[in-house]
């Protein structure tokens, strides 16, 4: 029962626990235990984390902004050491520009310099303030007179080998090759006071100079001074520095003042390319290094001479170790003071999470108790806090739960019955069953005394009893409670009395039919129409309806309202259905009379069609019999002309056989000549006119020359078109029968005559049996009516042919390609063709050219293997117009005047290429149009 | 809940990756100058000293202007202007909607006003101390207020050097010199491209950005001219980037800039001239023959290498070679000291020279832009004299003793130079060698030289309009001042200042000063 109610296990479940009586024997299933973490685990991880993550934060934060300010600070102080370190160097490498101004204005220097001698001597007693370095003097030639390393105090000459190994001068090794030479000391240049930065190799090296001038301005030499930019003269620097120097050339490798725990110089510390370029391009680099000597912020900058040229880098190193130690006493501190935190909240945690679990604990027992079904459990817990109150509200619900779950049961059982009245009310359609139905479970669910439904056909149509359940089941039991119901009718609304009594009208009017209880009314509405109206009551002092009651009662009206509409529509449709069958038996007949009568029609109209296109055919076919006519006529003609003056020639032929035969010393070698000779000039063009006369002339000088009497043959001979040749050939077998000339020419133009005849007559026949042949072939009246596989030119040509009449002075212009063999019904096709030439011809109006291009479209067509042999008729004429273009292959549309077509011409010849598979399309414009026709060369039906 | 802990950790320890240039804490709106001497008047009529004048050329405006790092005129207070056929009037017509920068409109009357001032001795704001102007334009009669935007200019005589002087003579405000009067050199109110926003007296001078400014406005928003009067002090300044341009840089710290990647040296060469000059007043420089044993006893060479470390050229005459009208005389003074001993011989026997008395030298101990090391170049002059036997004494005092020194003519010898000032020739040798110069309240001309010849050809070339014409006329007067020798002309110096090499646009005038208007600084490098 419960599975058909739908309701879930779960539910079930619960229902199972409320329902305690019907599933009591059951066993309580265990409350499964919890999957995710428990309360006090939740406790203790959360207490942690909101101790853990603040410290943890703040003191990031803190570290975080100290550490980064320091970083920053060490930067700024890398920054500001630079700048010193920069001044330091700078100054002194003027410093050492001004020891060079001190050594030219020194005394005695002038003396000594001019007179090169003891310049030793005056070098010992200036010693004092010659800084370290390479001094070289030159005279006011540019020329080196002097030349000495110095260090503190001691001076080498590096000219002189013995200096150069005394182990003295060792340190001063690195002055070698700093100096200038002679050749690029500027002799010839302005001697100026200069400090400058020059680059030897990978080294920088200070170069200061100092003109020396006597008393009277006039130059007498110059000091010149150069020392290398190294560890050794950044050493000199870093003692005013709290940090160390780096100095270098533009290789990037930079001396340094670092030194290792033995007191030995630290490797050069070797910047990166791009700092490099950076710090070349005058811009300030700052980066942390490591090197094996520590971790260190470096700043750098270029180095530039005179012009903004770099010479090196320049640099200082600020030691990071202490930022270094105090970053990891920081994150030291940083994890010891986490772990305390976490510790401590650790503690509070298990601390307040077992004051709290206890009464929790119970709380939990209790709700499990509850959940198994033990309504009477009750918790006590003291302490007066919000858990105490928890309790309190905890035994309040269970008392509350108990009395709700004794309700709740009684009515469950209602709705279970009351759903299973609406299952068995919706289960028939026959209206009475519906009706007997509908007060039986009213009756049963609601245990009354009377139940009665009455039902009613429209909204304003007296009500009809159709059911009653009481004591005898009488519809007559039910005139008791009709009041009521019209009135429950009227006002579409419930009524409900405590008492039959209470009401004065309706009321009363039950109370003498003996229905004195409480009662209830009330409407079937559906779709704002009340379809009945059902009514019960209950003896009196019986149980009054309750709220609940009337909202189970209108739901359940609700339910059989339905029912009942849907039985009244049954009764509806099943009247209507019949009427509908009816119906159709009589349309159907109708139109089965409408079919035949259109398959006539079809029929008919097939026939005319076929009428049509023979029509159209035999229209064609007019056309073709004028030019066939045309053509006959003149080959005939030309026979019959022939035959008229052949008799006379074939006598005359004969006479001078005889005559000759008569005369003749050697007739038969006459004979012989004239039958060798007339064949092969009627085959000869006839000479006329000038030609002629010339021949003549020519002739008649040989013949003179033969002996025989030229006037009256010559000019016969040349108009035969006889050689010089021929004449010679002509006397030789005349031999002495020279008398006989003019007879032998007559005879021979006789023969000549009746040659040319009988050519004439070949001609005209051969022509009248082409013109039949193509007649034939055109309406193929030798082939049956299949495919054939046939050459589309043939075609063109036998219809070119036909209509070669009517194209007389029509250019036809033959672009033929290559085409193979197509398989066609040449005679339809032929129609095709003969539609597509005489209309190019009537377009044209007789004056013109006709293009027929056939070309072999490589293109696959969409079926694999399809090709396309494609046919077009061009012509130049006007064009179609564009409004008539698209209504061309239309069936009796025509541009021709009236008679003189049919307008089914294209229209049949797109049919006859359709029926091929193919495809027919026109694109015109003035001076060109062109029907284009595609065959498919393989049969799109394989069998045919 | 660690993790992200841990990211925040990162995240804020991460900024130390950030290796950046730092910033260095200035408005960088604002363009710090380092000068070696605080103004002296804000209104540039009155002053002549170097800052003061350059002080007042963003603050004022001529009527005319010179074309950026040129002393071509160019239109600036008067868009045109007219020169009457006889050269006696000229008549500017004025740009309209121009302000002072107390907002008083810009007109004729204003104009008229800034030349009465200067001229008419009733005028009840007379410039009493103007006396270098007062010269200058001595000849303007009187200056007429055709309507509000015309003003015709009237001089006495035909005076071609006018147009130049006035490309810097100031147009005041008279609204502002009617309220402050005397105190106007302290409220200044000019057209400039900036106005003055504060003077601390020896310390230090703001001018800000004038919002009205009729032109194209100054790139940037402040100028400060701190008064540093310390030259290594102001060295230290700029390399630290606390200043951004250092003035009157001494030679020998010319070496140290150049080296330094921060900073940029500009040199230009200087409408300037040092000269060692005579006082022809007193015996026995009197005498032609010493003055000229002198100026054969100098080997210039020698003192450009040492005593301007090559940052100049040796003089030859008054005029610098880029200064229009150069001409090289005639007469020559090469290094010779075998002649100076003669031509000094010949005067003793003569009785016009003493070799046994001991003359006075002054020389100035504040470093001119023309004088970068006086004391220097004083002891390689006084070693070179007494070599030939002029025995001299070096009196060395600050520059304003010494002007009032050499102006009551206490000097025998002076050190001394001399910036020209408008672009014109007249400006050095009329100023320099006029008879009229030696004379007045502020005579330019120490060597009290007076030669009526000289006096003619320069009025001459005042009164000729063609430059041709006038520099014919000023060759002469160069050939005759040479073969007078009333100075042994020492050198040209090209004008130093340094800057901070992120500075762009760093055009220097002739007359030494930065265009101040046009200086931008580059982004942070």
């Amino acid at each position: 029962m419960t599975d058909e109610l739908g309701i879930t296990t779960t539910r079930r479940r619960y229902a199972s626990g409320v329902f305690g009586a019907v599933s009591r024997s059951e066993p309580p299933e265990p409350l499964p235990p919890g999957s995710g973490l428990r309360l006090r685990s939740k406790l203790v991880i959360a207490m942690v984390l909101a101790a853990l993550v603040p410290v943890v934060v703040v003191a990031a934060i803190a570290t975080g902004v100290i550490l980064s300010n320091l970083e920053q600070g060490l930067h700024e102080d890398a920054d500001r050491q630079l700048t010193v370190g920069l001044n330091l160097i700078l100054r002194s490498i003027e410093r050492f520009g001004d020891e060079a101004v001190q050594l030219s204005e020194s005394r005695d220097v002038v003396g000594a310099i001019q007179s090169r001698a003891d310049l030793d001597g005056w070098l010992a007693h200036e010693l004092g303030h010659v800084p370290s370095s390479r001094l070289q003097l030159l005279d006011e030639h540019g020329a080196i007179v002097f030349d000495r390393m110095v260090v503190g105090a001691l001076t080498c000459d590096p000219t002189t080998p013995a200096d150069a190994n005394r182990p003295e001068c060792k340190a001063a090794a690195r002055f070698q090759g700093v100096g200038v030479t002679a050749k690029n000391a500027e002799p010839e240049g302005p001697w100026e006071r200069d400090v400058t930065l020059v680059a030897v190799g990978d080294r920088v090296v200070v170069r200061a100079s100092s003109p020396i001038v006597d008393t009277g301005l006039a130059l007498r030499g110059m000091v010149v001074m150069s020392t290398p930019l190294d560890g050794d003269f950044a050493d000199s620097v870093k003692g005013a520095l709290s940090a160390d120097v780096l100095i270098g050339g533009t290789n990037g490798h930079l001396a340094t003042t670092f030194r290792s725990s033995i007191g030995r110089r630290a490797p050069d510390v070797v910047l990166q390319q791009r700092d490099l370029d950076q710090a070349l391009r005058g811009i300030r680099i700052i980066r942390n290094i490591d090197t094996v000597d520590g971790s260190f912020t470096v700043a750098g900058t270029g180095l530039v001479a005179h012009g903004e040229k770099p010479v090196g880098v320049v640099g200082v190193a600020v030691d990071r170790a202490p930022l270094a130690m105090t970053k990891a006493l920081a994150i030291r501190s940083l994890v010891i003071g986490g772990l305390a935190a976490v510790a401590f909240a650790l503690a509070l945690a298990l601390f307040w999470s077992r004051r709290l679990g206890e009464p929790i604990g119970r709380l939990h027992t209790g709700a499990i108790a509850v959940s198994r079904g033990d309504l009477d459990h009750r918790i006590e817990i003291a302490g007066g806090d919000e858990l105490t109150d928890l309790a309190a509200a905890f035994n309040q619900m269970t008392v509350t739960l108990k009395d709700n779950q004794a309700r709740l049961a009684a009515r469950m059982r209602e709705i279970v019955a009351l759903h299973d009245a609406g299952r068995a009310v919706s289960s028939v359609i026959d209206l009475d069953q519906v009706s007997r139905k509908i007060v039986d479970a009213v009756a049963r669910t609601f245990d009354v005394q009377l139940a009665a439904l009455w039902l009613a056909d429209d909204d304003d149509s007296e009500l009809r009893a159709s059911a009653v359940r009481g004591r005898d089941d009488s519809l007559a039991a039910a005139d008791g409670l009709r009041a009521i119901a019209e009135r429950v009718q009227d006002e579409r609304a419930p009524v409900r009395l405590v008492r039959a009594a209470d009401d004065e009208t309706a009321g009363a009017v039950a109370a003498l039919a003996g229905v004195t209880g409480p009662i209830v009314a009330l409407p079937l509405d559906r779709k704002n129409r009340v379809v009945g109206v059902l009514a019960v009551a209950r003896a009196e002092g019986a149980r009054e309806f309750s709220d609940a009651d009337l909202n189970l009662l209108v739901t359940f009206a609700d339910q059989a309202g339905a029912a009942v509409e849907n039985a009244q529509l049954y009764h509806q449709v099943l009247g209507a259905s019949e009427e509908l069958e009816k119906k159709v038996r009589l349309r159907t007949s109708e139109l089965t009379a409408i079919n035949f009568e259109l398959g006539r029609a079809i029929s008919d109209l097939r026939e005319t069609q076929a009428q049509l296109v023979l029509s159209e055919r035999m229209a064609g076919l007019g056309l073709l019999v004028a030019g066939v006519a045309h053509e006959i006529n003149s080959p005939s003609a030309a026979i019959r002309g022939s035959i008229d003056s052949l008799e006379a020639a074939v006598a005359r032929v004969a006479a001078h056989g005889a005559e000759l035969a008569q005369h003749a010393r050697e007739p038969r070698v006459i004979d012989a000549f004239i039958e060798e000779t007339a064949p092969m000039l009627a085959e000869r063009p006839l000479a006329t006119g000038l030609v002629a006369r010339k021949a003549a002339r020519e002739l008649a000088a040989a013949l003179d020359a033969a002996g025989l009497n030229a006037d009256t043959i010559a000019s016969a001979l040349a108009d035969l078109g006889v050689t010089q040749t021929d004449a010679a050939r002509f006397v030789t077998a005349l031999g002495d029968d020279k008398q006989l000339a003019p007879k032998v020419v007559a005879a021979l133009t006789d023969h000549v005559y009746l040659h040319r005849t009988a050519t004439t007559v070949r001609h005209a026949v051969a022509q009248i049996q082409r013109i039949v042949g193509a007649l034939k072939s055109y309406s193929h009246l030798d082939q049956q009516a299949i495919r054939t596989d046939a050459d589309l030119h043939d075609g063109l040509e036998t219809t070119l042919t036909l209509l070669h009449h009517a194209l007389r002075d029509i250019v036809i212009e033959r672009r033929y390609g290559v085409l193979p063999r197509v398989p066609v019904f040449v005679d339809e096709l032929n129609q095709v063709w003969t539609n597509l030439i005489s209309n190019a011809q009537h377009a044209l109006a007789g004056k013109g050219t006709i293009a027929i291009e056939t070309v072999a479209d490589s293109e696959l067509a969409p079926e694999a293997g399809m090709r396309w042999a494609i046919v077009r008729v061009i012509d130049d004429g006007p064009g179609v117009p564009a409004d008539v273009l698209p209504r061309i292959f239309e069936p009796f549309f025509t541009t021709k005047p009236k008679g003189e077509g049919t307008g089914l011409g294209l229209g049949i010849a797109r049919q006859i290429v359709a029926k091929h598979g193919g495809e027919m399309r026109c694109e015109s414009r003035p001076g060109y149009t062109c029907f284009e026709v595609r065959l498919p060369i393989m049969s799109e039906d394989p069998s045919a | 809940m660690k993790a992200l802990a841990l990211a925040i950790f990162f995240a804020i320890t991460a900024c130390d990756a950030g290796q950046g240039t730092l910033h260095r804490h200035r408005d960088p709106g604002a363009l710090v100058v380092a000068e070696a001497a605080d103004v002296i008047s804000l209104d540039p009529a009155l002053v002549t000293d170097n800052e003061s004048i350059q002080l007042g050329e963003v603050l004022f405006e001529g009527l005319v202007g010179w074309k950026p790092g040129t002393t071509d005129v160019e239109p600036m207070l008067a868009t045109k202007w007219e020169l009457s056929p006889d050269g006696k009037m000229w008549t500017f017509h004025l740009r309209d909607h121009v302000r002072f920068h107390d907002g008083t409109w810009l007109d004729a009357n204003a104009v008229a006003f800034s030349f009465e001032r200067l001229l008419d001795p009733k005028h009840p704001y007379y410039l009493a101390d103007a006396g270098y102007w007062r010269g200058l334009l001595q000849d303007v009669q009187r200056v007429v207020v055709v309507d509000p935007l015309t003003v015709e200019i009237q001089v006495s005589r035909p005076y071609a050097p006018l147009i130049g002087e006035l490309a810097k003579y100031p147009i005041v405000s008279p609204t502002a010199v009617r309220r402050w009067g005397q105190a106007f050199g302290e409220h200044p109110s000019g057209t400039g491209p900036y106005q003055l926003e504060t003077w601390n007296p020896g310390e230090r001078v703001v001018v800000r950005r004038f919002d009205d400014y009729w032109g194209t406005p100054g790139a940037l928003e402040r100028l400060v001219f701190l008064v540093v009067v310390d030259a290594r002090q102001r060295l230290i300044d700029l390399e630290a980037g606390s200043v951004d341009l250092a003035t009157a840089i001494l030679p020998d710290e010319t070496t140290f800039v150049e080296l330094h990647p921060d900073l940029l040296l500009y040199n230009t060469p200087g409408n300037d001239v040092c000269y060692l000059a005579f006082n022809v007043q007193h015996a026995p420089f009197d005498d032609v023959r010493v003055r000229r044993a002198a100026n054969y006893a100098i080997n210039k060479e020698p003192i450009i290498k040492l005593g301007y470390s090559g940052k100049a050229i040796a003089a030859d005459g008054p005029l610098p070679p880029t200064q229009w009208g150069y001409h090289a005389p005639a007469t020559r003074y090469p290094y010779d000291p075998a002649k100076a001993k003669k031509l000094l011989e010949e005067a003793a026997a003569d009785g016009k020279f003493d070799p046994d008395r001991t003359y006075k030298l002054y020389a100035v101990s504040t470093p001119r832009p023309y004088l970068p090391s006086p004391e220097r170049v004083a002891r390689l002059l006084k070693g070179a004299l007494d070599e030939v036997g002029i025995k001299t004494e070096l009196v060395v005092q600050p520059y304003q003793q010494h002007n009032a020194a050499l102006q009551r003519g206490d000097h025998d010898l002076a050190l001394f130079g001399w910036i020209g000032d408008t672009g014109d020739p007249d400006n050095f040798l009329y100023v320099l060698f006029d008879s009229e110069s030696a004379h007045g309240a502020d005579p330019q001309n120490v060597a009290f030289y007076e030669n009526p010849e000289v006096d003619r050809l320069l009025a001459q070339a005042q009164a000729t309009g063609d430059e041709r014409e006038r520099s014919s006329l000023y060759a002469e007067v160069q050939d005759q001042i040479s073969d007078d020798a009333p100075w042994v002309p020492i050198a040209h110096a090209q004008l130093v200042v340094a800057g901070r090499a992120e500075l762009e646009h760093v055009i220097i005038s002739p007359t030494g000063h930065p265009i101040f208007p046009l200086i931008t600084r580059a982004e942070q490098r």
